[in-house]
């Protein structure tokens, strides 16, 4: 075997070109993993609103709680159901809600849809995670609206003790809740005994129950489903909010991945320059490793081992500049949904694995032809030449 | 030598290196060029808007209705001339999001006079459109796809609407320019409406205007929209190109990371075409020093570096602009329906300039430190050197 310390040296005395070559792979891995991270983001902030217990329940055939209609007879048949959890106060924590995007304008003059959600008595206690970090929850009979976190400040008004105004009418903000970064904390929670008025809604979008246990909850979801007073699919929370990402997020991912297929030839095709102009200016120096003994195959694991090196240098910068995008924080619509959503770019172990070995990827398969080529030289013309 | 040829022969000096080097800045173009065509795709609906039409939707919600009866009254507005409107249906051939495609109610024979410069439809089939109540008129695409001729019944369920929805095919249509897609499947508005519970006949999501004087049409969606301020239903007219510029605008994100990512493809190019210039440069060191040596002036060296970047952004520009159409297309076939179709015109002739342009001027930047590097060496040294 040639000593590592052969090519990490070569490729250090060509410190220009190396750089280039290392710089470019690294762009491309760059884009690889801040792809891979931004969709991993986009379901990360949607499936955190799913609670194991929680199950959700739309009319058949509807896929968001947009699109759907509930009835209000629904509610009372469901909240009987005995896998039904209860509150302190011995209430059935079910609650049937309403679900109505509202343009909101922004400061500078844009506006975005946000989702309004007309909330039950027991909506908040049905999920932990929303959780007041100030001000107090809407009472129900009000005009009193809840702000998620991520909407403060995002709307003359959208603060604690402002007021915002649609459907011809005024909602003071009495209170703002944090959801653990989910969908929840781009919504504003109104009472849905006021909001379904105010927007002429007079049935229910959804249906969110708590039950016992998650073995519970799957009695629960196929008792709904077999029961033939109802017409409604029953979804866990977490399958709902998962479902709800995957156009966005298979629109990013589908994006990014063609186009980092694209660059990653791009890639491999520079450092394959790179490695052919290393094996032609030394071609003397390979002459003389095979003349003191190496083997062919030692000459070929040389080219490639120096290529994937560069390969794995560019993973490790395009890993680390993609890691550094973690404080973005990304607002955008969800073409599902219709509505926006905030999330960042959210790394896993598992990507900055495959952004590395995609860079070594790039490396080697660029060493590649190279790398045949000075294996196949022989002695005599190395010497030579 | 002629000052030609001597360019030529660097060119040819490395051939395997230079086909690498215009190859991978093909690959670059193709890329950039895609990227524009996806930012392109989002927009043109904006490029394509007409001047003269207007949208009417509830101020309220996005999601909510309007009533059929605010027709009439908008057709009188002052400067109106045509009114029409639409209702989402959102109805689902499958659960599978494979199976996407846009579906609403019409009202055929205004819908066609409002958008007849855009879609077209065989005058027969216009005719069974209008005998038939449950007629469905698909884009041209849609029938590709599944396959339908007119006369085929085709079952939708109603996500909006629940229940089992059954339609006949009786036209398909094409898009000529404009922002229609080809991919939807419109069907008359009574063959539902009938079948209604009282507090959802009538309601329909938008109105779609016609003005007569385009100059007007802000006083004209003004009109609209006072008439109905203190009715229980306010309303939001825009221009079509206004509506769209709202949408994309909250996709904002989403488009500065596309375009983020072009500008990455051209600084990648810059510098895999910079990486092979410079090896050039310093494997001809003693060349070109002798090329000074000779007489030759240092504008007349870097004047050489920099014709063979542009000649290598040529070739790369050439060849992406080659490749680049069927890659792309290709692409957006497969991509197309699941985003709600893909206009006929994606791929416009200005993007793959626009492609070929930014190869070039990266190519000439490319050259450029090269290029100095080869006239900074004194004459002397540059002899002495063993590249």
């Amino acid at each position: 075997m040639i000593p590592l310390y052969y090519n990490t040296r070569s490729l250090w005395a060509r410190r220009l070109s190396t750089g280039i070559t290392v710089l470019g792979l690294g762009l491309v891995v760059f884009v690889f993993a801040a792809v891979l991270m931004l969709a991993n983001g986009i379901e990360t902030a949607l499936a955190a609103g799913g609670d194991p217990r929680n199950v959700i329940l739309l009319n058949k055939g509807a896929t968001s709680e947009l699109m759907s209609d509930v009835s209000r007879d629904a509610l009372r048949l469901v909240a009987s159901l005995p896998q039904v959890a209860s509150s302190a106060t011995g209430e059935p924590l079910a609650a049937g809600e309403l679900v109505v995007p509202v343009p909101l304008p922004h400061a500078d003059g844009r506006e975005s849809n946000v989702n309004i959600r007309g909330i039950g008595p027991q909506s908040f206690a049905i999920r932990p995670i929303v959780r007041l970090v100030a001000g107090r929850a809407p009472r129900t009979g009000t005009n009193e609206l809840a702000l998620g976190s991520s909407l403060v400040g995002r709307s003359p008004g959208a603060r604690l003790g402002g007021e915002l105004s649609f459907a011809n009418q005024r909602w003071p903000v009495v209170g703002i809740f944090s959801a653990e970064g989910s969908a929840y904390e781009s919504e504003l929670w109104i009472d849905g005994n006021r909001l379904g008025p105010a927007f002429d809604r007079p049935v229910f979008n959804s249906i969110v129950v708590r039950t016992h246990s998650v073995p519970v909850r799957d009695a629960f979801m196929q008792a709904v489903k077999n029961d033939s007073r109802f017409t409604l699919d029953a979804k866990s929370e977490p399958q709902y909010w998962a479902e709800q990402a995957t156009e966005l997020a298979t629109f990013i991912r589908v994006l990014g991945l063609f186009v980092s297929f694209i660059f990653g030839v791009g890639a491999v095709l520079g450092a394959m320059i790179t490695m052919y102009a290393q094996v032609a200016s030394r071609i003397t120096e390979l002459g003389m490793l095979r003349a003191v003994g190496f083997r062919r195959r030692s000459v070929l694991a040389s080219v490639l081992i120096e290529s994937a090196v560069l390969g794995t240098a560019g993973g490790v910068l395009g890993a680390l500049g993609a890691l550094a995008t973690r404080w973005l924080k990304i607002r955008t619509l969800n073409i599902q949904t219709f509505t926006e959503v905030s999330f960042g770019f959210t790394p896993t172990p598992e990507i900055v694995v495959a952004a590395l070995a995609f860079g070594a990827l790039m490396g080697t398969l660029g060493g590649l032809l190279p790398a045949l080529r000075a294996a196949r030289l022989s002695i005599l013309e190395t010497l030579r030449a | 030598m002629t000052f030609g040829r001597l360019v030529w022969r660097d060119l040819l000096r490395n051939p395997l290196r230079l086909s690498l080097t215009v190859l991978a800045g093909a690959v670059g173009v193709v890329a950039f060029i895609f990227l524009r065509t996806v930012v392109d795709f989002f927009y043109s609906g904006v490029a394509t808007a007409q001047a003269d039409r207007l949208l009417t939707r509830s101020k309220v919600s996005m999601t909510s209705t309007l009533p059929m009866s605010y027709l009439p009254r908008i057709s009188l507005v002052p400067g109106v001339s045509d009114v029409t409107f639409y209702g989402f249906f959102g109805g689902r051939q499958s659960e599978s999001q494979q199976d996407f495609f846009g579906s609403a109610f019409v009202d055929i024979p205004s819908f066609l006079r409002v958008f007849g410069e855009e879609v077209v439809v065989p005058p027969r089939q216009v005719d069974a459109l209008n005998r038939d109540p449950c007629g469905a008129l698909i884009g041209k695409n849609l029938a590709q796809r599944y396959g339908w001729k007119p006369g085929d019944p085709v079952t939708l369920k109603g996500t909006v609407y629940p229940g089992d929805w059954t339609f006949t095919v009786r036209g398909i249509y094409d898009v000529r320019g404009g922002s229609m897609d080809a991919d939807s499947f419109l069907f008359g508005f009574r063959c539902i409406n009938e079948k209604l519970p009282k507090d959802r006949k009538n309601r329909v999501s938008a109105f779609m205007l016609r003005v007569e004087d385009p100059s007007r049409s802000t006083a004209v969606a003004a009109a609209v929209d006072t008439m109905f301020t203190n009715s229980p239903y306010p309303t939001r007219t825009e221009s079509e190109r206004t509506a769209t510029l709202g949408f994309i605008s909250m996709l904002s994100s989403i488009l500065t990371a596309v375009n983020v990512v072009s500008l990455v493809i051209l600084l990648i190019l810059l510098l895999v075409i910079g990486n092979t210039l410079a090896m050039g440069v310093r494997e001809r060191t003693r060349d070109l020093a002798t090329l000074r040596a000779m007489g030759f002036k240092r504008g007349r060296v870097v004047t050489l570096v920099l014709v063979e970047s542009v000649a290598i952004g040529l070739l790369s520009a050439a060849l992406g602009v080659l490749l680049a159409p069927s890659l792309v297309n290709g692409f957006l076939s497969v991509v197309g329906p699941q985003m709600g179709g893909i206009p006929q015109d994606a791929l416009r002739e200005g993007t793959l300039l626009l492609g070929a342009l930014a190869a070039l001027l990266v190519a000439l930047l490319a050259g450029a430190i090269p290029a100095i590097q080869a006239i900074r060496l004194p004459v002397a040294e540059g002899l002495r050197k063993v590249a």
